[in-house]
C-alpha cells in the first residue's frame, strides 16, 4: 500500500516539474518572430454566440464582443439561440438592426456541438472564434489573438480564462483553480500540447474546418474533442496569455460538480476515442507525458482520496476517544519539543505540494498581471480540491467506465 | 538523444533528487531521535545502577531517597519518547525494538528496587504495573488513562509491558502474576484488574494519592488568593497550613500574613503589620 503510494507521488511531482521546466524553456524563435511583425494584419473573424436560456447573461457576451478593439468592419457576432425556453430571444431583438450582428434561431438537438455547426454553415470569414453566452471578452484579446495568427503555423489560439466577478466561496475557489491552469496552459502551449480548445473565445482559423470536419458531439465536451483531433493533425494551437476572458463559475456545489464531471467525463472518454495517439513519440510530449498522466492523475486521485481522507480521520478518531476517556487539559507547552515534531515522508511531500501550488498561482498571476497574488481563495482552492474534487472526480470515472452520459447542463 | 529525450531525463533526476532528499531527512531525523532516546537510556540507567549501588554499599535503605521522583520521571519521560518513536517509525523497527526490550529491563530493575526500598523502610510505594498486548484496541485507551494519571500525579509509578516483545524477563515477570493472556491488564498492590479501567476507578484505588492531591489544590488555591492581594510573584510566598481554617504565610522574608477560610468557604487575608515591621528592624 505504502509503495503504491510513493509510486503515485513520485509521478505526480515528475508531472509537476516537467511543466515546470517546460513552462521556463523559452520560446525563443516564437516570441522573436512575434516582435519581428510590424503591422498587425486584422484577420475577418466570426465570433458564434450559442446560448441556450441566457437571458441574463447573453447581452453583457455581446456587448462586450461589440466593445472589442478590432475594426469593425472584419468582425461578426453571430448568435445562436438554440431553443431557449425563456426570453432569451426577446432580450436579442435588441441588436436586430446592428449591422456587426446576425442572429440565428434553431431548434434545441440536446448539445451544443449542433449549434455550432448550424453556424459553421453560414461563415466564410478567415477566423472563427465561440464565446459562451456566459463569458465576456477584453476589449484587447482579439487584437492580441493577430500577433500568434501571423504565424501561418498557428490554426487556433486560446486565451486567458479567469473566473469573473466571484461572489460564493466556491467561485472564488474557482478563480485561484483557474490561474494556475493559466501556469499549466502556458507550458503546455510551450511544448505544444494544448489538448482542449476551451468554450470561452478560443479562436480557429476556418479551414480547421473546412479540412477536418465540423464539431462532434463528443461526450458534450467537443472543445477537447477538437483540440485533439488538431493535435492528431500536427495543427498548433497556440496560447495568448494576454488575451483575457472572463467566465463565470458555477456559484453552488451542485452545478459546479455537474460541470466538472461532464469535464472529467468528457477528457476521459476523449483520450480514450484518441488513445492510439497515447506514447506515440511523433505526438511528442503529448503523446508521451500529458495525455497518459493527464488520465492517470485522474485515477490516482480517486485512490489517494479514500487513502488521505483516512489519514486525516484516524489520528481525529483517536483524539476523540482519548477526550472522552480522560477529558481535555489545556496544558500545551509554550516550548515545543522538537522531538515530538512529527516529521514524515507524507508532510514533507505534502509541503513541497503546497510550495508548487503557490508558486504556480503566482506564476499564474503574473501572466495576467494580477496584482493580488496570494489571497484567501488559495485557502478555499485547497480545502475545494481535498474535499470536493475528488466526489467529481470518482463520479466521472465510474461514468467513464460504465460509459454512462452525462447531460451537458 | 534528442531534446524532448534529454528533458524528461533531466525532470527524472530532479524528481529522484527530491525523493533522496526526502527519504534521506526523514531517516536522518529518525535517526536523531533513535540516538536522542539512546543518550536518556543511557541516563536513566547510570541513575539505577547508582542507586542499587549505594544500596549495596550501605547494606541497608537509604530510606530518604524514596521521596525522590527524579528516576520515576525519567523513566516515564523514557517511556513517552519510546512510544512517540515507535507509532513514528513502526513497531517493526529493530532499533525500536532493542530500545524497548531495553526499557523494560530498567522498568523491572526499577520496581524491583522500589520494592526492596518500600520493605525496608516501611513505606508504601504507589506503583501500577501494566501489561498489554498488540492488536488490544482497549490497551490504546488503557494507554491514555495512564498517561493522563501519570500527568496528573507525577509520584505514582507506572510500569508498562508490551506481553508481544517476545522477551524472556518480561515472560518471567507475568508468570509471576497468573492473569491469563487478557490484556489490558492492571497489577495494583498483588490485585489483577482485567479489562479497561477508567481514571476514577483507578483513583479510588489510591486514596492517599487524592488526599495529597486535594491538599496541594487547596494550597494551590491559597497562594492564588494571596497572590491577588498581595501583588508578590509565586516563588517568593512561602505558605503553611495551621489548620483547614488558618494559613499563615511568609513573602519574602519581610513580612508575614494570615489567611482565614469559614465554613462556607470564603477567605479574608490579614497581614501582620507589627511583624512586618519587626523583620525590617531585624534586617537594619
Amino acid at each position: 500500500m505504502e509503495i503504491f503510494l510513493y509510486i503515485s507521488l513520485f509521478i505526480t511531482l515528475y508531472f509537476q516539474i516537467f511543466l515546470l521546466v517546460s513552462f521556463f524553456e523559452k520560446n525563443k524563435k516564437n516570441e522573436k518572430e512575434r516582435a519581428a511583425i510590424g503591422t498587425i494584419e486584422y484577420l475577418t473573424t466570426t465570433i458564434i454566440v450559442p446560448c441556450f436560456n441566457e437571458e441574463s447573461t447573453v447581452e453583457k457576451t455581446i456587448d462586450s464582443l461589440l466593445l472589442l478593439d478590432y475594426p469593425k468592419d472584419k468582425i461578426t457576432i453571430m448568435v445562436i439561440d438554440d431553443g431557449s425556453t425563456d426570453t432569451t430571444w426577446q432580450v436579442l431583438q435588441k441588436y436586430k438592426d446592428n449591422p456587426q450582428i446576425s442572429l440565428k434561431q434553431k431548434t434545441n438537438e440536446g448539445s451544443k456541438f449542433a449549434a455550432l455547426n448550424f453556424a459553421l454553415t453560414h461563415i466564410e470569414t478567415e477566423l472563427v472564434g465561440v464565446l459562451d453566452a456566459d463569458s465576456w471578452v477584453d476589449s484587447k484579446s482579439l487584437k492580441y489573438y493577430m500577433e500568434f495568427f501571423a504565424d501561418d503555423q498557428v490554426m487556433a489560439t486560446i486565451p486567458s480564462m479567469v473566473i469573473g466577478r466571484p461572489q460564493s466561496t466556491l467561485q472564488k475557489a474557482q478563480k485561484a483553480e483557474y490561474d494556475i491552469g493559466l501556469f499549466a496552459r502556458k507550458a503546455f502551449a510551450n511544448i505544444n500540447s494544448i489538448y482542449i480548445t476551451p468554450g470561452p473565445f478560443s479562436v480557429f482559423r476556418k479551414e480547421v474546418f473546412d479540412t477536418l470536419g465540423p464539431y462532434k458531439e463528443a461526450h458534450h465536451t467537443e472543445d477537447a474533442e477538437i483540440a485533439l483531433r488538431m493535435q492528431r493533425h500536427h495543427y498548433k494551437i497556440a496560447y495568448s496569455e494576454k488575451s483575457i476572458v472572463y467566465t463565470i463559475g458555477p456559484r453552488s456545489l451542485r452545478p459546479l460538480i455537474k460541470q466538472r464531471v461532464r469535464w472529467v467525463y468528457g477528457f476521459i472518454r476523449n483520450i480514450y476515442d484518441y488513445r492510439d495517439m497515447l506514447f506515440k513519440k511523433k505526438y511528442r510530449s503529448l503523446g508521451l507525458i500529458v495525455l497518459p498522466l493527464g488520465i492517470f492523475r485522474v485515477f490516482i486521485t480517486v485512490v489517494l482520496f479514500p487513502l488521505s481522507l483516512w489519514l486525516i480521520v484516524l489520528p481525529l478518531i483517536n483524539w476523540v476517544e482519548k477526550i472522552s476517556l480522560v477529558g481535555y487539559s489545556f496544558n500545551i507547552g509554550t516550548s515545543i519539543d522538537w522531538y515530538f515534531v512529527n516529521i514524515t515522508q507524507i508532510n514533507l511531500f505534502a509541503i513541497i505540494g503546497l510550495f508548487l501550488s503557490l508558486m504556480t498561482l503566482w506564476i499564474g498571476r503574473e501572466l495576467i498581471n494580477d496584482k493580488r497574488k496570494f489571497t484567501i481563495d488559495i485557502v478555499y482552492m485547497l480545502f475545494m480540491y481535498t474535499f470536493i474534487a475528488p466526489l467529481w472526480l470518482i463520479k466521472s470515472s465510474y461514468n467513464a467506465l460504465l460509459s454512462k452520459k452525462s447531460s451537458w447542463r | 538523444m534528442n531534446a524532448d529525450q534529454k528533458k524528461y531525463i533531466f525532470v527524472l533526476m530532479i524528481t529522484i533528487g527530491i525523493f533522496i532528499i526526502v527519504f534521506g531527512l526523514v531517516n536522518f531525523l529518525n535517526n536523531q531521535r533513535l540516538e536522542s532516546l539512546d543518550d536518556l537510556q543511557r541516563k536513566v540507567t547510570i541513575d539505577l545502577i547508582a542507586n542499587e549501588t549505594q544500596f549495596d554499599l550501605l547494606k541497608t535503605a537509604p530510606c530518604g531517597s524514596i521521596g525522590d521522583t527524579i528516576l520515576s520521571r525519567e523513566l516515564g519521560e523514557l517511556g513517552q519518547r519510546l512510544d512517540f518513536a515507535e507509532t513514528n517509525q513502526g513497531t517493526n523497527n529493530s532499533s525500536v525494538i532493542q530500545l524497548k526490550k531495553y526499557y523494560s529491563l530498567l522498568q523491572v530493575k526499577d520496581y524491583l528496587l522500589m520494592e526492596e526500598l518500600a520493605n525496608k523502610c516501611n513505606v508504601e510505594i504507589d506503583s501500577i504495573l501494566y501489561f498489554y498486548g498488540d492488536n488490544c484496541p482497549e490497551c490504546t485507551k488503557q494507554g491514555y488513562v495512564l498517561t493522563e494519571l501519570k500527568d496528573r500525579y507525577p509520584e505514582l509509578r507506572i510500569y508498562s509491558f508490551d506481553t508481544d516483545l517476545d522477551f524472556s524477563v518480561i515472560e518471567t515477570f507475568t508468570s509471576l502474576y497468573d492473569f491469563g493472556q487478557i490484556y489490558p491488564t492492571l497489577i495494583i498492590g498483588n490485585e489483577s484488574y482485567q479489562g479497561l479501567q477508567k481514571i476514577p476507578e483507578i483513583e479510588e484505588l489510591f486514596p492517599e494519592l487524592l488526599e495529597r492531591k486535594k491538599d496541594l489544590d487547596e494550597l494551590n488555591e491559597i497562594t492564588d488568593f494571596i497572590i491577588n492581594n498581595v501583588n508578590e510573584s509565586k516563588e517568593d510566598i512561602s505558605i503553611t497550613k495551621v489548620s483547614d481554617e488558618k494559613y499563615t504565610f511568609i513573602v519574602n522574608d519581610e513580612y508575614t500574613g494570615v489567611v482565614l477560610v469559614d465554613v462556607e468557604g470564603v477567605k479574608t487575608l490579614e497581614i501582620d503589620k507589627e511583624k512586618s515591621e519587626s523583620f525590617v528592624d531585624l534586617q537594619e
